[in-house]
């Protein structure tokens, strides 16, 4: 099918983007890389009146970093992850979650931000950006604010954004020493939507003990969802699978997980505690040796 | 479609409500065109051009037969705008004979026969001229996933891995 009409609008400065934003109303979409949003245009299953395509926009596509955070402009491709060298060793598991994110093509064009904007209950890199602790840089004609990532999704496709405010850019939190993190995901289909994905971060001491762990599920409920009952880890050290499996049995039985009609709630529950223990015994082996999981 | 007087020039603030310029180089020549906001970079490159190389199957991103490569980097021509391609370089399957290494893949499709009613054959052919690797020396399941991006209907997915598998 083809899409409905709309005004097409391209700014050439954040500014600009902004002041579109505002003017054109409620009505209208923003269009980064367009992998999830096109698709649904196509299909008339969306159709803004005015689309503000930010491709144009050179300031969005930087990426650096300071002290603390790696920083990545709305722009920066999902591709970009995997083949940025810097941003690889830097923060490792974007690239491992990029291997269960739809294909090389779409992944070409796709953005980080836009992902985390679209708030697809499926999508991994929100749960990746919330198990970060990352935050957004959302810009309005009334100013620039610091969102939570964590707080970004508010139901399935819907965020907390007011209509007329962009993110521009992703604070990450860099890596500290002792750190080890893990994705893995159960789909049907290489590139398919998730029925369960994890993303795990593990933090030892120097004595092989959990001074931080956090496991955020994709797939499995409206939104990235942090996996409870985990607090009895801390001062230990990283237990078997099995220990693991016993402290989240009880917690995920309990996942508010979302009615999409393909599978067993019971099913995709199970799913989530292997996906759970699979990413948190990884993430918990490359804690103490980097290259201790593959 | 008509001829536009002149292209955007750069770096400037675009709306359009109803026909939007394009200005690229598709195939090494240089397109300049005045096409309406809506239209699919596949739909241009068919219709506008006559490129009917590159093929619509889904128009969702799905099935990888509109792969082309902008910039040198493949992409669903289905999910973009003919207008976003200004001021790019767009080669479809029928400007591959100018890609490095193509001939070579080309010629292990046909000598595998990886290929059924061939509708998919441009979208592979795309997606295989812009590998960083070495295709001949990554494992099968890189391969997979790699290929995973582009659908077969016929389901002749192992004559193809064989092609690639083929190619050094």
């Amino acid at each position: 099918m083809k899409p409905a009409r709309f005004r097409y609008l391209r700014p050439a400065s954040i500014g600009e983007a902004v002041d579109a934003l505002a003017e054109q109303g409620p009505d209208a979409a923003v269009l980064a890389g367009g992998q999830s949003l096109v698709p649904l245009m196509n299909q008339r299953l969306r159709c803004p009146a005015a689309l503000i395509d930010v491709n144009f926009v050179s300031e969005l596509a930087s990426r650096g970093d300071d002290d603390a955070s790696l920083v990545i402009g709305a722009l920066v491709r999902q591709r970009e992850l995997e083949s940025d060298r810097a941003l690889g060793r830097a923060e490792p598991l974007f690239a491992e979650a990029s291997l269960f994110v739809a294909n090389r093509q779409v992944r070409s064009r796709g953005t980080l931000v836009g992902s985390l904007a679209f708030a697809d209950p499926a999508a991994e890199y929100p749960a990746v950006l919330v198990a970060l602790g990352a935050t957004a840089t959302a810009r309005s004609p009334r100013g620039e604010r610091e969102v939570s990532c964590a707080s970004v999704a508010t139901g399935a496709f819907s965020n907390s954004l007011a209509a007329d405010e962009l993110i521009t850019s992703l604070r990450v939190p860099k890596a500290s020493a002792g750190r080890g993190s893990a994705f893995t995901e159960i789909a049907e289909r290489q590139g398919a939507r998730a029925l369960a994905g994890a993303a795990a971060l593990v933090e030892l001491d120097g004595e092989g003990s959990v001074t931080f762990c956090r496991v955020v599920l994709a797939g499995v409920a409206d939104v990235p969802l942090q996996v409870g009952g985990l607090d009895h880890l801390q001062g230990e050290p990283i237990p078997t699978g099995e220990k693991i499996r016993e402290l989240l049995t009880a917690w995920t039985r309990k996942i508010p997980v979302r009615d999409d009609r393909r599978v067993d709630p019971r099913y995709q529950r199970a799913l989530a505690l292997e996906v759970s223990v699979k990413a948190l015994q990884c993430a918990g082996r490359r804690a103490r040796r980097p290259t201790g999981c593959s | 479609m008509r001829r536009a007087p002149s292209p955007a020039p750069d770096g400037m603030f675009v709306m359009a409500t109803d026909e939007i310029s394009v200005d690229a180089t598709v195939n090494g020549r240089r397109v300049v065109a005045s096409v309406e906001a809506r239209m699919s970079l596949s739909d241009f490159l068919r219709h506008g051009l006559g490129l009917t190389g590159t093929h619509v199957g889904c128009e969702q991103g799905v099935c990888g037969s509109c792969n082309v490569l902008v910039d040198g980097v493949a992409v669903r021509s289905c999910l973009l705008w003919a207008t976003q391609v200004d001021g790019r370089i767009v080669t479809t399957v029928e400007g591959l004979q100018d890609v490095p290494g193509l001939e070579q893949a080309r010629e292990a499709f046909v000598a595998e026969e990886a290929f059924q009613c061939g509708f998919c054959t441009p979208g592979f052919l795309i997606a295989l001229a812009e590998v960083d690797f070495r295709p001949g020396e990554a494992g099968v399941t890189d391969l997979r996933r790699f290929l995973s991006g582009t659908l077969c209907r016929c389901t002749g997915y192992q004559t193809i891995l064989n092609a690639v598998r083929k190619l050094g």
